[in-house]
């Protein structure tokens, strides 16, 4: 598609003007998010009169620190590829890694706009709310219908497909995002296979790990590139 | 010992259907607040149209993987607290590893107190992410992440922009991957589910996305393109169903 020009939004608004707007409104709506999430726990401990065993909750939270640092490694690992509206509303409905953010990244390539522009902005933050809305649909009419669906979903004919329907998914992505850039693929792919196999470290702790080194590596590709038509250009 | 009608109770229900209609409605208004900006820009509004139905018919498969999760986490906490928990900032690599770190076992050997504990950190292991995005989000953007956009095209055809964004795809897509091949070193000493399966499932929609890809360049079906990562990834899970 073609995109909207610069002069075209500076006469509506400038970005920054934009990006201010999307932060007041996503903090907004992320905080009421968060009063509900804590709502849930509290709720549930006064209908049934009882407190949690905080001890417990302690001891769980030691064990599950990969995950609380994860969840501030996603912001920093996720966010470029969501953009800032989406990032709000993908931090409030989950499932980022396997769902909200290939479906972003999907819509905007199916529609043909830029990342960072505001049109890539827009396509993004449409494509996570739409694709929060179906899966809240699929998980509500699954919960409805649980009972009679449980024996289908769970039939041992069906369950290796299910089992491996992330697989299936990341098998597929990665034909597509990789044949843009494979000079950038066997660094991150050995690296993760090696620590897989050396450390058995899982994908929360190697996905950052091999964002970093990833962008580092396309970084210096970058600059060298640079300097080449730099050199060029003055020849 | 808890009654399984406690955790499956009409209230717990009740709490489910607020949480999933504060996502929907959150989620229209993100909508309804494109179109407008949309609009306002000159965008042409059929992009965004586009946009909801490449998202929905993209969403619809891995949904029922996620409601798989709840089927799966319902027999030790009921059916209402995962559902709550995967509408909302929910993952079920992360809920299944919060509620074993709390209790193992059935539904009906779990004390209110253990329930009560579970449901708490499920929600406050979770939480770091929306804070974090909350308070430090907005600071993140500003001083690394507005300087990789650009809004001229000549200026963004040589940013860093696209690049660090691809690179960090391509890291996230290895990282599954690597734990997929990885399982290869376990032919012969586990199932062929938890060995050599996912590799291959990996290369048959692999494979199945590079034809899909050159039937729309050979052919012009744009339409095809919507399709081709859901119809992959059908291709790959149905080929688990004979290899398994």
């Amino acid at each position: 598609m073609t995109n909207i020009t610069n002069d075209k939004i500076e006469n509506t608004f400038s970005y920054e003007e934009y990006n201010e707007l999307n932060h007041r409104f996503g903090r907004i709506f992320l905080s009421m998010a968060v009063c509900i999430m804590l709502l849930v726990p509290t709720v549930i401990c006064l209908a049934l009169k009882e407190t949690p065993d905080f001890i417990q909750v302690g001891q769980s939270m030691l064990a599950l620190i990969i995950f609380l640092a994860s969840g501030f490694v996603e912001v920093i690992t996720y966010a470029p590829l969501l953009g800032t509206r989406g990032t709000y509303l993908a931090f409030t409905t989950g499932n980022l890694v396997n769902l909200k953010v290939p479906c972003a990244v999907n819509a905007r390539d199916q529609i043909g706009v830029e990342h960072g522009s505001i049109e890539g902005e827009l396509v993004s933050s449409v494509a996570i709310a739409t694709s929060s809305i179906v899966t809240t649909l699929v998980l509500a009419a699954g919960v409805i219908l649980l009972t009679p669906l449980t024996p289908v979903l769970e039939s041992p004919v069906l369950s290796p497909a299910f089992e491996m329907a992330f697989t299936a998914l990341f098998g597929a992505l990665a034909y597509k995002y990789f044949m843009r850039d494979l000079k950038l693929v066997p660094l991150p792919l050995i690296l993760c296979i090696a620590l897989q196999v050396a450390t058995g470290l899982g994908k929360s702790a190697l996905i950052p790990l091999a964002a970093v080194v990833t962008v580092l590596f396309a970084w210096v590709l970058f600059k060298r590139s640079q300097a080449k038509h730099e050199s060029q250009g003055s020849i | 010992m808890m009654s399984t009608n406690i955790a499956n109770s009409w209230w717990m229900y009740c709490i489910g259907a607020i949480v999933c209609l504060f996502v929907l409605s959150g989620s229209l208004i993100f909508i309804i607040k494109a179109f407008q900006d949309g609009r306002r820009i000159g965008m042409d509004i059929g992009y965004l149209k586009k946009t909801v139905i490449v998202s929905a018919v993209f969403s619809f498969l891995p949904s029922i993987s996620i409601l798989i999760g709840v089927i799966a986490l319902s027999g030790v906490i009921g059916i209402p607290l995962p559902w709550i928990r995967l509408s909302v900032i929910g993952a079920l690599h992360y809920e299944g590893t919060a509620v074993g770190t709390v209790f193992s076992g059935a539904l009906t050997s779990m004390t209110i107190q253990q329930f009560v504990t579970i449901a708490t950190v499920m929600t406050l292991g979770i939480l770091t992410g929306p804070l974090y995005c909350l308070f430090g989000f907005k600071a993140y953007d500003k001083k690394f992440l507005s300087k990789t956009r650009g809004t001229d095209a000549g200026e963004k055809k040589h940013s860093f922009g696209p690049i660090l964004f691809n690179a960090a795809f391509i890291a996230m897509i290895s990282a599954f991957l690597a734990e997929d091949f990885a399982k290869l070193a376990l032919v012969g000493k586990a199932t062929p589910l938890s060995s050599y399966v996912p590799a291959i499932v990996i290369f048959i929609s692999f494979f199945s996305m590079a034809i899909l890809d050159l039937i729309v360049k050979k052919t012009g079906w744009q339409w095809l393109g919507s399709f081709s990562l859901g119809l992959s990834m059908l291709v790959g899970m149905i080929s688990a169903i004979f290899l398994a």
